[in-house]
């Protein structure tokens, strides 16, 4: 079952970046969109090994930073973070719906926070743009909102039928 | 994890009702909680990880973009564009649905929008009729007619996606094989600069938005015949700078390329560039202001790309003064614009 996780979460993810790279080029309410990979990123990273959930940080970065114009290896570095940082709170996400949904939301800021300071010094100036403190604030609120759908598609996709039912008592 | 999140929550309410403290799922979902030798390994791999990313970050910033990490994005992209052109084919008209219902209200707001922006142009035009008369008499005088010449070259295209939260790119699907090289620029279907091509394939580009921090600084003439520098500051942000100003600004002036000036090449002259968002007095002789740009990133569904230059080639042969395309190169001279078309 680990190695069927895995790879559906490297299926997700890059099916994140297609959709990341099409559907929310138009829908950007306020001007800014959610960042659909950084959260399928945090939904992986639970389910897996917390080294391979690392690992998964990276790649999905990665196959981000192959379609944006940035420093390539940005968003691998801030997606790694992420992730690391999703693998250590990991068993928190459990404590409820919305301490769930909220550590989506400061985990998704503190990669955003990364990417931008790094950035800066890299060159990127991202830090001075007049619309960050919107998209700092904003993407992880948009994220925080999508983790409902996004932690439930794992819970569905990643679950065996069996252990549902032993967790469930048999409750349909 | 194995329950769903709202059996979670479920679970989390019927504990506290009971007074007890929560506790962490004990089932396939591994997590933290039980893989602790694991958590602990994924400390050293996150640093070798982040190690790693800073090396490539650093090579492709010292690389100038054209490194291994150009090859790997032009290859992704390549796998990418039947798949992105698939996904919009089927999500573009759900959305564009989505969104002319959501958007019934707005219209209201977008027609005077547009109003305005009719009654600056016109009043634009009027201001500079003169000017327009006198560059049509040079250009006849030198037998060239730039824009009809850009126009025939330019290369429409359709825009299959966008990448980058925080300094998005555009992505079109037209490419070398169309005619489309790095550092031509890219207009909207109203002739408003949107950007510049960062990245030519064979199928298809990467747009960089003048709003970029990374664009070239697009060199505008205003009303008064004035000269500014325009700047990407990102995130849909623009500041015009104009240096040894004596004279003010006006909120809603309109910006509009100067063309080939010193030693930028990157645009054309009379392309709209934007407006400026509130009127600025200069301070030490510099005025520093912000300008609203006139494409439209978000909605922009067509772009046009004009042959400036034809070809890399073009721009190393840019001190010759007519190229076989009929296409006026880039100037190096500052006065160009009194010979330009």
């Amino acid at each position: 079952m680990s190695g069927l996780r895995v790879t559906l979460c490297l299926l997700l993810i890059v099916a994140a970046v297609l959709v990341q790279t099409t559907l929310f080029r138009s829908v950007r309410p306020l001007g800014v969109s959610p960042d659909l990979v950084l959260l399928m990123v945090i939904a992986s990273a639970r389910w897996v090994k917390p080294e391979v959930g690392v690992l998964l940080g990276f790649f999905g970065g990665l196959v981000l930073d192959m379609f944006e114009a940035a420093p390539f290896g940005l968003n691998a570095l801030a997606f790694t973070l992420a992730a690391y940082v999703t693998v250590r709170i990991g068993d928190r996400f459990n404590y409820g719906l919305a301490f769930g949904m909220s550590s989506a939301g400061v985990i998704t800021f503190i990669a955003l926070a990364t990417a931008v300071l790094i950035g800066t010094l890299f060159g990127e100036g991202t830090l001075g743009s007049p619309g960050i403190l919107k998209t700092l604030l904003l993407v992880p609120a948009y994220n925080m909102v999508l983790s409902l759908a996004v932690f439930s598609l794992f819970d569905r996709l990643l679950v065996r039928p069996s252990e549902r039912l032993a967790r469930t008592g048999g409750r349909r | 994890m194995g329950l769903t999140v709202m059996d979670q929550m479920s679970s989390r309410i019927g504990g506290e009702r009971k007074g007890h403290a929560p506790k962490p799922f004990k089932h396939s979902s591994p997590g933290a909680a039980t893989h602790r030798t694991g958590a602990d390994r994924s400390a050293f791999v996150t640093i070798v990880l982040l190690i790693i990313s800073l090396g490539l970050m650093t090579f492709d910033v010292r690389s100038s973009n054209e490194g291994f990490g150009a090859g790997l994005r032009n290859g992704a992209k390549f796998v990418a564009a039947p798949l992105q052109a698939g996904i919009n084919a089927v999500v573009s008209p759900v959305v564009g649905f989505a969104d002319g219902l959501a958007n019934l209200a707005g219209l209201r707001q977008e027609n005077e929008r547009l109003r305005e922006r009719i009654a600056v142009l016109e009043g634009e035009v009027i201001r500079v009729g003169h000017l327009e008369a006198e560059v049509e008499e040079l250009g006849l005088l030198l037998d060239l007619r730039l824009e009809d010449d850009l126009q025939e070259l330019a290369v429409r295209a359709e825009v299959t996606g966008s990448a980058g939260i925080l300094d998005p790119t555009l992505f079109i699907n037209r490419g070398t094989a169309g005619g489309v090289h790095p550092g031509q620029p890219v207009v909207d279907n109203q002739g408003a600069l949107v950007g510049v091509i960062l990245e030519a394939l064979e199928g298809s580009s990467v747009v960089l938005p003048i709003t970029s921090r990374r664009a070239a600084a697009v060199t505008v003439r205003l009303a008064d015949d004035r000269r500014g520098i325009v700047e990407g500051l990102g995130a849909d942000g623009l500041q015009l700078a104009i240096l040894d100003a004596d004279t003010p600004v006006d909120e809603g002036e309109l910006l509009i390329t100067f063309g080939p000036y010193g030693d930028s090449h990157s645009y054309p002259k009379g392309l709209l560039v934007g407006t400026v968002t509130a009127s600025a007095s200069p301070r030490s002789g510099v005025i520093r202001v912000s300008v609203a740009p006139m494409g439209d990133l978000d909605r922009v569904e067509y772009l046009t790309v004009l042959p400036w230059p034809p070809s890399p080639d073009q721009l190393a042969e840019a001190t010759e003064p007519v190229n076989p395309t009929g296409v006026v190169p880039p100037q190096s001279d500052p006065d160009s614009e009194q010979t330009g078309p």
